[in-house]
């Protein structure tokens, strides 16, 4: 996967975006919930407390009065240092052992000197006051304590300890202490980590995955543009991009696109149309020019003014041959330019060309040869085709030196047919090799004669008309090759 | 030979006028269709050089009009328009041949009169220019009674320029009328044919058939 492709980025931020919300909303969850249930446990603690509290002054009371009644001396009324406590704290637990406000809860009660008096259940390991800390009677904050309560056998069971000294004149008379198992707020608590921790990646995966999928359905269509856009050069201006029927920014895109290709091929053929009408309104002043020329010099005339005329003729001939390469161009160019399209063996095509050019390469002292294995059949105009052999031919053997040699081959391989025209010459610099096909470009070789440098512009025009290719190939030092590829005909 | 040159192109119909008159014939001119059509109705004309882009009737119009009158004299027309299709237009409304400007002086003339010659008699079996002779069915060629053998595209080209002997024939022409090709990559593929062929009809011989013409391309003369 492309990591700067849109659909990555995308996928890749809506995932970042969603597990940060996700991590932290749950970690808020997660601390409120907890902090909730241990605040529930920690009122019901402090409310048991002081219900423990008032339920043994009532004791005390009932103590007093039942003491005053039979006449019996109290040790003491004070709560501090009271020598009946131990009694009274024993009684107490064994009459409200049952009460169930106080099932799930345990009572300790503990004297000034942090000793166990009484508790209503054991809970070993927590039969302990730490003591000193009681002095100045704790803080609100330090009276709650989580304890670790272990068993013989190993096991061990958490518990949350709420502690409250009972003061009576500014002195320490007893310590209450309620204890409360904590697996009930923390069974909830380990039940919500797991949620969180297990379900919230894998919702993040889960819609990760979909966002991508999503993402992909999304882009697609940009794909398909892309994939379409890459087919448009200036030679093939019909492409459109494919527009998705989604009326959304996609489509509207697309068919903007279109619209501005539209005004692109307006602007080419316009141009094309203009160069043609050009070529064509040039020839009627040439025509003049021409055949006033051509009638002067049959009239006679001095022998310097017919060494003008003949100048001016040459001149006005190229002129004309040039605007002849002009329409041919512009008309190749034209999509659907008018051609006489045939079933044509390439082979037998190529061959006459060759016996055409023989004398001109033997006149050189050229090899000229034919390499064909049978009948190539492409569809084609015969005089383009024609055309672009003679050019071909016509180049190889301008450049190829005496002794040299020029072949000609065809063959088909998969759906193509492939012409190659190879000659022994120079071969072509390779600064001029990517503009070799370019029109008015004139490579840096000699040129007998002149010439436009339209000869091989016209025969790549003519190959891509007839749906195929030309190219070029002049390794150092081994003259060049020209390869034109057509599809094979449809039979 | 009276011939209608129909053009509304004033320079055109005033240089063929000249250059037709320097060849002997005599040249009447008709700037628009209409008037075309009235000259090629009271005057006998051996041939009508028509222009395809008329004023008042165009030259398609006035080709089928005039044919449909059954007048008989060739018909060449002259546009600038080059395409297989014009050319088939043309054709088809009545015309005989069909020549696109610019156009060589020469070539004219060579069509012109190959036109007028269709119109006599049956086309000729053998041609001669001084001692050469060629027999066209039987593809001989003889010169001073010896017999020379050439490849069929020497045949074709001796014979083309043997029709148009006394007359410059330009490369153009030859490459167009012989092999059938409008492209000026040939030209190197008509110098040698022509170096070939007066290797084999003039080397042996005192006399030059064969000339060069500089600038304009070859004659065959006596």
């Amino acid at each position: 996967m492309n990591v700067k492709s849109l659909r990555f980025r995308m996928t890749g931020l809506y995932v970042l975006v969603l597990a940060l919300t996700f991590a932290l909303s749950g970690l808020l969850l997660y601390r409120l919930t907890g902090r909730t249930l241990r605040g529930d446990l920690d009122d019901l603690l402090e409310l048991r407390a002081e219900g423990v509290d008032a339920s043994i002054d009532t004791f005390w009371a009932v103590e007093a009065q039942t003491a005053l009644k039979d006449g019996r001396p109290l040790g003491s009324t004070s709560k501090v240092d009271n020598l009946d406590f131990q009694r009274i704290a024993a009684r107490w637990v064994e009459e409200r052992i049952r009460d169930p406000v106080l099932v799930d809860i345990v009572v300790q009660l503990f004297g000034t000197g942090g000793e166990l008096i009484a508790s209503t259940q054991l809970v070993p390991g927590a039969t302990l006051l730490p003591f000193d800390a009681l002095e100045p009677f704790l803080s609100p904050s330090a009276r709650f304590l989580n304890i670790v309560s272990q068993g013989p056998s190993g096991e061990t069971a958490r518990f949350r300890a709420f502690t409250y000294p009972v003061v009576a004149g500014g002195r320490l008379a007893y310590v209450i202490r309620v204890l409360s198992p904590l697996a009930p707020v923390e069974a909830p608590l380990r039940a919500l980590r797991m949620i969180l921790f297990l379900l919230l990646p894998g919702v993040v995966v889960l819609s990760g995955a979909v966002a991508a999928w999503l993402a992909g359905r999304t882009i697609r269509p940009v794909n398909h543009m892309v994939e379409s856009a890459r087919d448009i050069s200036t030679e093939n201006l019909r492409v459109r991009l494919p527009v998705p029927g989604t009326r959304d920014e996609l489509s509207r895109l697309a068919e903007t696109f279109n619209g501005m290709l539209d005004r692109i091929e307006q602007g080419f053929s316009f141009q094309r149309q203009f160069w043609e009408d050009v070529a064509h309104e040039l020839k009627t002043p040439l025509a003049i020019m021409k055949g006033e020329i051509e009638v002067a010099l049959r009239c006679g005339g001095g022998p310097e003014d017919r060494e003008v005329l003949s100048s001016n003729l040459e001149e006005v001939d190229g002129l004309i041959c040039l605007i002849e390469k002009m329409l041919t161009l512009a008309r190749l160019d034209r999509s659907g330019a008018a051609m006489d399209m045939r079933e044509l063996d390439l082979a037998a095509l190529a061959g006459r060309a060759v016996e055409e050019f023989r004398a001109v390469a033997e006149d050189k002292g050229i090899r000229l040869g034919l390499t064909a294995s049978g009948a190539v059949f492409v569809r084609g105009d015969d005089a383009r085709l024609r055309g672009l052999l003679y050019i071909l031919l016509d180049n190889a053997l301008k450049f190829t030196p005496a002794g040299g040699t020029v072949g000609v081959e065809v063959g088909a391989d998969g759906g193509h047919t492939r012409l190659v025209v190879s000659d022994t010459g120079p071969g072509i610099g390779e600064a001029d090799l990517p503009r070799i096909f370019d029109r008015f470009h004139r490579a840096g070789r000699p040129v007998e004669g002149g010439g436009f440098g339209l000869g091989l512009s016209i025969a790549k025009a003519v190959a891509e008309s007839h749906g195929g290719c030309i190219e070029v190939d002049s390794p150092p030092g081994a003259g060049s090759q020209f390869t034109v590829i057509l599809p094979l005909a449809q039979r | 030979m009276r011939i209608l040159v129909i053009e509304d192109e004033r320079k055109i119909a005033e240089f063929l006028k000249k250059g037709l008159k320097a060849e002997g014939y005599a040249v009447d001119i008709a700037s628009d269709g209409e008037e075309g059509h009235f000259l090629a109705g009271t005057e006998d004309y051996d041939l009508l050089i028509l222009d395809l882009r008329l004023p008042k009737m165009d030259g398609i119009t006035l080709c089928r009009t005039l044919r449909a009158e059954k007048f008989a004299a060739p018909i060449l027309m002259l546009t600038v328009r080059d395409s297989v299709k014009d050319k088939v237009i043309g054709l088809d409304s009545g015309a005989d041949d069909y020549l696109t400007k610019p156009f060589d002086f020469e070539e004219l003339l060579a069509r012109m009169r190959a036109l007028l010659r269709k119109r006599g008699a049956a086309e000729a079996t053998r041609l001669q220019v001084d001692d050469l002779v060629i027999n066209l069915p039987g593809h001989t060629v003889q010169r001073a009674s010896k017999i020379i053998s050439l490849t069929s595209k020497e045949f074709a080209l001796l014979e083309y320029l043997m029709r148009n002997a006394g007359v410059v024939v330009s490369r153009a022409m030859i490459a167009e009328h012989v092999w059938d090709v409008h492209f000026d990559s040939f030209t190197n593929v008509i110098d040698v044919s022509i170096n070939h062929l007066r290797s084999k009809v003039d080397r042996d011989f005192p006399k030059k058939l064969i000339h060069t013409v500089r600038g304009r391309g070859y004659i065959l003369k006596a």
